[in-house]
């Protein structure tokens, strides 16, 4: 074979190398970013799921709120205790009873 | 042959050594510099932390960070090109899919739109559902250019309650310039550490239309969220003294008014209210000076000061609970004179009063006495024990705080203490007086206050214990004198009495001092009392300004007093003792 043959074929089998491997590394960099697209998309999943979570607690801390309770017991026909004084009451209490358990 | 071979070498040459460089430019940025590409391709974004949440005492919650959505339109020169027809059609197309479900159009909404903008906010504070319901219609009619931006929106769903304590969240630079949420006031703005979080800072490569292309773990970063925080305030606790101190005030014509109630034993806030208050919900309607005037404004006590000088005579063994002193209507102290309040109708004074008498009439010629008795080298050093003239150090900011003019100043004149004997010519906050009085009812302790009980971290829960600052006096002192605050409520300041309980306490009528002199019109009524008498566990200090029905604390502010106690101290399951 001729040195000229030779060089030939050499930069051909390098071209075909350099080619595979862009090849190789275009490949494996789109299977990086479609797992990375993956993973972004179960992240973003579970922070829908978190806000979602969140939007619930803030519902519940709306309606549990005095104000908010305050209109559901007038709206439900409770009013405000006017005038009440509080009455008390002394209750007696007695320890048990010493004896034979049953 | 040879001659071919040259015109070869010579036609390949340009094309070589310019597919050669592009070939060394990919590899270089491909492996050498990826960050070149980045910078051109890549977005930087801040991803925001959940502000942690505001709980009281029983977990009820006060502040939390909830998820709201921004609708943006952003219109691509690179998707549509630069024809303003196209952008017309563009923005018709979504207005036909989205208006109907928003209700409002959203070509008018981005009427103002200026053209050097390529993003432009349409709608904003959307909740979850509706942001939903948008990105859903967005996906399925495959518009683009439409963007769902989250983001933090702080609530406060007891409104008004508890607006000074809790404060609220403004916007403003943080040291690295950027714009961020922080607290203004109160626990938002004590705790802003705590409660910030951290943000997170990513960059990540885009494609074309601006999406965000996740290469590399860096791009998943998660902001880290705030800590939560559990507050010694019972928002029923709270919201019983908001109510009865509102009654107060509108019975008696006033304008403003305050309430502060503390657990002597540990220095625990468990409520603090200041009417009118201020909805935090709505930061950018309130004034400059939103403040929690129970921490961050200063009055003149007035006579219910007169526990402390009674308690400094007491503890130096000048009098004891029996002594007795000749009251006349008026004296002279330091070439200034002092009287009784009711000197028009006693110009003689009540005559021969033993001490717990003085405090029931609440007599200033008998302060000044004791204050003469004591010796400016023993009043003042009382006071400073009781902390008058120093902050309290409640976790609580801009705490506000005037210095006492004590023996030695250069300003101080000896007319100067006997003014201060009874509650004159010396300025305290609500908190510091009942912080003062609190000694009093913990046996003469005064302990630091606090309204933040525990910082529930990532790393833990932080709990705040109970710290005592100093000894005020002696337990016994504190025992006599508490005898002696049962009867005046006993004997004289009837309408602070509580159904079931024996209770303590003193009224304050204040003057108001002005730049010319004392207000000849309003007063500051107050009261400040404890109970049960035998074993203290709760204090409370009402304040009201300026009544217009009567001038005095004890026909003003000692209801409320007692229907605040006759309300909360069930509650607190605190046993009647009658």
């Amino acid at each position: 074979m001729s040195p000229r043959r030779r060089l030939a074929l050499a930069i051909a089998g390098g071209m075909l190398f350099g080619v595979a491997w862009i090849l190789l590394f275009t490949f494996l960099s789109t299977a990086a970013v479609e797992q990375g697209q993956v993973v972004q998309r179960l992240s973003e999943a579970r922070a829908a799921l978190e806000r979602e979570n969140l939007a619930v607690r803030e519902a519940i801390a709306r309606e549990s709120a005095l104000p908010r309770l305050r209109e559901r017991a007038r709206a439900l026909g409770f009013g405000e205790a006017e005038g009440v004084r509080p009455l008390l009451l002394s209750v007696p209490v007695s320890g048990p009873v010493e004896g034979p358990l049953p | 042959m040879k001659e071919q071979s040259l015109r070869f070498w010579v036609v390949a040459f340009a094309p070589a050594l310019v597919l050669g460089l592009a070939l060394a430019r990919l590899v270089y940025l491909a492996f050498w510099a990826p960050e070149v590409v980045f910078g051109v391709q890549a977005r930087e974004i801040r991803l925001e932390p959940r502000r942690g949440s505001i709980l009281d005492r029983n977990g009820a919650v006060l502040a939390m960070d909830v998820p709201r959505y921004r609708l943006v339109l952003e219109y691509l020169p690179i998707a549509y090109g630069g024809d303003p027809r196209r952008r017309e059609a563009w923005l018709n197309r979504i207005d036909e899919v989205l208006a109907p479900f928003l209700g409002f159009s959203l070509r008018e909404a981005a009427a103002g739109w200026p053209d050097t903008w390529w993003q432009f906010p349409v709608a904003r504070d959307l909740p979850e559902d509706v942001a939903r319901g948008v990105a859903r219609r967005v996906q399925e009619a495959g518009l683009r250019g439409v963007r769902v931006v989250p983001y933090w929106a702080r609530m406060y769903p007891e409104g008004a309650l508890l607006g000074p304590v809790v404060g609220f969240v403004v916007f403003r630079p943080d040291p690295e310039g950027v714009e961020r949420r922080s607290g203004a006031v109160g626990v938002e703005r004590a705790y802003e550490r705590d409660l910030a979080g951290r943000p997170v800072v990513v960059r990540v490569p885009v494609d074309a239309e601006g999406r965000p292309l996740p290469l590399d773990e860096a791009a998943l970063a998660e902001p880290e969220p705030g800590a939560d925080i559990v507050l010694t305030l019972d928002r029923t606790l709270q919201a019983i003294v908001a109510e009865e101190l509102a009654r107060g005030l509108q019975e008696s014509r006033a304008a403003r008014g305050d309430a502060v109630v503390l657990n002597p034993r540990t220095g625990e806030i468990l409520a603090m209210v200041s009417l009118p208050g201020f909805d935090p919900n709505h930061p950018e309607t309130l004034p400059r000076d939103a403040r929690n005037p129970a921490v961050q404004d200063l009055y003149e006590p007035g006579s219910v000061f007169k526990i402390l000088t009674m308690a400094a005579a007491l503890e130096a063994g000048v009098v004891r609970p029996e002594s007795r002193y000749l009251d006349q209507g008026c004296v002279e102290f330091g070439g200034a004179p002092i009287c009784n309040w009711d000197a028009a109708r006693y110009p003689q004074g009540r005559g021969w009063l033993d001490m717990t008498e003085l405090l029931v009439y609440s007599r200033n010629v008998g302060a000044a006495a004791l204050a003469r008795m004591l010796g400016p080298e023993r009043f003042y050093p009382a006071l400073h024990a009781f902390g008058i003239g120093e902050r309290t150090d409640v976790d609580l900011p801009d705490e506000a705080v005037m210095r006492v003019r004590a023996y030695g100043d250069p300003d101080w004149r000896e007319a100067d203490m006997g003014r201060q004997s009874f509650g004159q010519a010396v300025s305290v906050t609500p908190l510091q007086m009942a912080v003062a009085v609190s000694a009093v009812a913990n046996d003469g302790l005064i302990m630091r206050p606090f309204v933040v009980r525990e910082v529930h971290t990532a790393e833990g829960v932080r709990r705040t214990e109970p710290q005592v600052r100093r000894r005020a006096l002696s337990a016994a002192t504190a025992r006599a004198l508490r005898e002696m605050l049962a009867a005046v409520i006993e004997r004289e300041a009837v309408k602070a009495r509580v159904p079931g309980y024996r209770m303590a306490g003193k009224t304050g009528t204040a003057q108001i001092p002005t730049p010319f002199g004392y207000d000849p019109k309003g007063t500051i009524a107050s009261f400040v009392g404890f109970g049960p008498v035998e074993d203290p566990q709760v204090l409370i200090l009402v304040k009201i300004d300026r009544p217009q029905r009567s001038p005095w604390g004890s026909e003003e502010a000692a209801p409320v007093f007692a229907r605040i106690a006759a309300r909360i101290l069930p509650l607190l399951r605190i046993r009647a003792g009658e």
